[in-house]
């Protein structure tokens, strides 16, 4: 072979034993990697997580803007921060929920 | 001369043959791993990952980050496997993607790259006696001055004992040229070594 011939080869043992170390640290840490990446949440659960609470905030937010502004701020407080027939009556109809409907549902669920 | 029994050796794990515990072929292991075989695509990192090494130390001088290159390149080959059209050519592949990988990483594409922490970077592993580590250093020095091509070659066909077809094809070269490469990368190193230990004197 050219190589072979032409020029010999410089021994490269002093490489050997860390490239051995080295390589057991890569190994590790790949399969560390593989690891987490298969119990991280995918996208679509990701999304699934996420889209009540992002659905309810964009309704709370759309309601906050389109509604007249005589609501108590404390009635839309109430409504919002319970999930539930009131809010959800509110941004149907526009009718403030009634405040001790929404502490009864409180009352009741706890 | 050449190491003939190194090659054999490095011959071996080209071919997927057992190296480690796990005796299954590179292919099996692959397709294992497509199937979601965790330990599989392990073992096949095991095996293959001085190769790996090499490669991204060819194209990243650094070798400290060259190992992390290298890491963050055997996880995305994970993430691509079954792109790997010939599994048992599973090496081969993997040097090009790892070499592709360290290429983009020095081009600044730095965001890939997700830096480990787990090691102490410059220090004498506890088991490496000082002779040892000073003719490391100054191997490291000297194949820091070989071009890219140059140390891919000494590097895969000295250290890991791959055959001139494999090293061609992930330098994406012919033969002719990986043995060139070779030739004159060993050249290069002898001389550097040389007038290192002249000027040591």
């Amino acid at each position: 072979m050219i190589d072979e011939l032409d020029e010999s080869p410089v021994s490269l043992s002093a490489l050997s034993h860390d490239a051995d170390r080295r390589a057991t640290r890569v190994t590790r840490g790949v399969a560390q990697r593989v690891a987490r990446a298969r119990h991280a949440p995918g996208v679509i659960e990701t999304l699934a997580r996420w889209a009540i609470p992002l659905t309810l905030a964009a309704a709370a937010s759309l309601a906050v803007v389109l509604l007249p502004r005589n609501e108590s701020h404390s009635d839309a407080f109430a409504a919002f921060v319970i999930p539930g027939r009131p809010a959800a009556g509110w941004i149907i109809s526009g009718e403030s929920p009634d405040v001790a409907e929404v502490v009864a549902m409180v009352g009741d669920t706890r | 001369m050449t190491t003939p029994c190194l090659n054999r050796v490095a011959s071996r794990r080209i071919d997927g043959a057992p190296r480690l515990a796990d005796s299954r072929s590179d292919a099996a292991l692959v397709n294992a791993a497509r199937s979601g075989d965790d330990a599989a695509f392990e073992a096949l990192v095991a095996r293959h990952a001085r190769a790996a090494l090499a490669v991204a130390r060819a194209v990243v001088s650094d070798v400290d980050s060259a190992e992390d290159v290298c890491q963050d390149a055997l996880f995305h080959i994970w993430k691509r496997l079954g792109e790997c059209r010939e599994p048992e050519k599973f090496a081969r592949w993997m040097a090009i993607a790892v070499r592709r990988h360290a290429l983009n990483a020095i081009r600044g594409d730095r965001d890939m790259i997700e830096l480990s922490t787990d090691f102490v970077s410059g220090l004498r592993p506890p088991d490496e006696d000082a002779e040892t580590a000073e003719a490391r250093a100054q191997l490291d020095a000297a194949l820091d001055q070989l071009s890219s091509e140059q140390r891919q070659a000494v590097l895969l066909f000295d250290l890991e004992g791959w055959p001139h077809a494999e090293i061609a094809a992930s330098l994406g070269t012919t033969e002719a040229m990986s043995r060139q490469h070779l030739m004159l990368g060993r050249r290069r190193l002898r001389e550097l070594l040389s007038s290192r230990s002249s000027n040591d004197r």
